[in-house]
């Protein structure tokens, strides 16, 4: 059963934050399913990338350290957009998805979840999927989430 | 009694963002003849629940760690009681956090404090403005594949070292931040040692030794470095009273050699850096082991051994250090 399908745009704004959304069990199931996904990834635009790396660098590199950095724009092969996805359930934290790929599935059962999550019954109850947002140089990042309930009936 | 132990202190598993498994990490750690490995996967403790008695006994044991991936900086938060949640940290709110973290006997440390933040690497620089370092134990100055080489450790040390001339506290430790077996074997890996108590290895001997400044970092031999003061001996972390003193010392090269002598790392001398400035250097023999002593009259702050030789071709160069023994007014 789909609990909840939805796309989140995000923009530079939200960059540094966390977008919470609360959903409900009814009762209890024997797997959560989280597919999410989000784009762009790579920033492709140049000028833009440029801007990015041109503009922070020297937020990060003592002022006597920026000649070993000067070819920094050539060396940044693929600048990205970074937002995982981290779960709650009441009050406990059951972990988060910290990797580069845009398109990841992640679940939750009691047997086994996946990586970076806990294993976890998901139980009836409230529960938090909480989008971090890393990093956003982009315009604008769409973030789809899809969340799947399966029942015991559902999976004999 | 304390036992000095060699660690791999800053990991990731397909957890997070690696390519290792748990039990994967665990045998490349055995190789490079460890005796301990912190799994420090980015926010997120779910490899803890692949560590077995049995992979243990078979491998090494796992420090349970986790690595504070934040938006504002990286934090290694070693062993603590209960899970503190990374997500609400902002750089005014961060001492509230690390207090939680330290009540709940984790030890902080800062991860690679002068890597590139976003949109390089996101979030990896530290811009928290800490008030209260008394709940942060130590700063990883060495970080990367290749420590001794990277850029940004220069201003990470230089960063510690000004954090105690202020008057903070702090151990300070390495780190490969291992996510995958790519190293080739003969890539020259230094190490973060803890002294642990009767040279037992687990998560609280290891959180126990962060928090007291049992810790030095070498890239090749055992260092040793104690101040005996009215009869009595002080180890790494301790505080002494200025005045009168005797340093004592020891380089033991024959720890884990096959690891590091192919590198063409050759120790040379010891210097005793007090409150930042060298203050005494001693020429090695070359034996194999080597120890001393040298009177010397401590001024209030702290002092620290560094070890300097040969290394890949390079001559003086940092081979390894100590965290800092504290000299209160007497
Ligand atoms: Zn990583
Ligand atoms: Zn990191």
């Amino acid at each position: 059963m789909i609990l909840l399908d939805q796309t989140i745009l995000f923009h530079p704004e939200d960059d540094k934050t966390n977008h919470v959304i609360p959903f409900t069990l009814s009762r209890d199931c024997v797997k959560l399913e989280f597919a999410c996904s989000y784009t762009p990834k790579v920033i492709q635009d140049e000028a833009l990338k440029r801007w990015a790396v041109l503009s922070n660098i020297g937020r990060y590199v003592p002022r006597y350290q920026l000649p070993l950095y000067q070819d920094m724009y050539d060396q940044v092969e693929d600048l990205v957009n970074l937002l995982t996805l981290s779960l709650d359930y009441e009050d406990q934290y059951l972990g988060c998805a910290h990797r580069h790929a845009p398109i990841q599935t992640h679940f939750l059962s009691a047997k086994q979840s996946s990586p970076g999550f806990l294993r976890h019954h998901p139980a009836a109850g409230d529960y938090r999927a909480v989008i971090n947002i890393h990093s956003i140089t982009s315009p604008e990042v769409a973030f789809h989430l899809v969340i799947t309930a399966l029942f015991e009936e559902e999976t004999v | 009694m304390i036992e000095y132990k060699a660690f791999e202190m800053h990991s990731h598993t397909f957890h997070s963002d690696g390519t290792f498994s748990v039990e994967s990490l665990c045998q490349a750690c055995k190789v490079r003849e460890l005796d301990g490995v912190a799994l420090t996967d980015h926010n997120t403790m779910s490899g803890w629940e692949e560590i077995t008695p049995a992979l243990e006994e078979q491998t090494l044991p796992v420090i349970r760690g986790i690595e504070w991936t934040t938006f504002y900086g990286h934090m290694l938060v070693i062993g603590a009681d209960r899970y503190v949640d990374w997500r609400l940290a902002t750089p005014e709110n961060i001492d509230r956090f690390t207090e939680a973290i330290s009540a709940a006997n984790g030890a902080v440390g800062i991860a690679h404090p002068f890597s590139l933040g976003s949109p390089f690497c996101t979030g990896c620089h530290w811009e928290f403005r800490v008030k209260e370092w008394k709940n942060i134990h130590y700063v990883e100055v060495w970080s990367g594949p290749f420590p001794l080489f990277e850029p940004y450790n220069e201003p990470g040390f230089q960063m510690w070292t000004d954090l105690l001339n202020q008057g903070h506290r702090l151990a300070a430790s390495c780190g490969i931040d291992w996510h995958e077996n790519d190293l080739e074997e003969n890539h020259h890996m230094p190490v973060t040692c803890l002294g642990v108590e009767n040279g037992e290895v687990s998560t609280r001997t290891a959180r126990e030794a962060l928090r007291a400044g049992r810790v030095y970092v070498t890239g090749g031999p055992a260092l040793d470095f104690q101040i005996e003061q009215s009869g009595k001996r002080h180890g790494l972390g301790a505080a002494v009273n200025s005045g009168a003193a005797t340093l004592l010392w020891g380089v033991d090269q024959t720890a884990r050699t096959s690891q590091w002598n192919s590198f063409g790392l050759i120790p040379r001398r010891v210097a005793f850096i007090q409150n930042g400035g060298e203050v005494l250097s001693i020429e090695l023999s070359g034996q194999e082991k080597e120890k001393g002593q040298t009177a010397y009259e401590l001024w209030p702050g702290w002092i620290r051994l560094e070890l300097y030789g040969d290394y890949q071709g390079r001559a003086d160069q940092l081979l390894g250090f100590t965290s800092p023994i504290y000299v209160e007014k007497d």
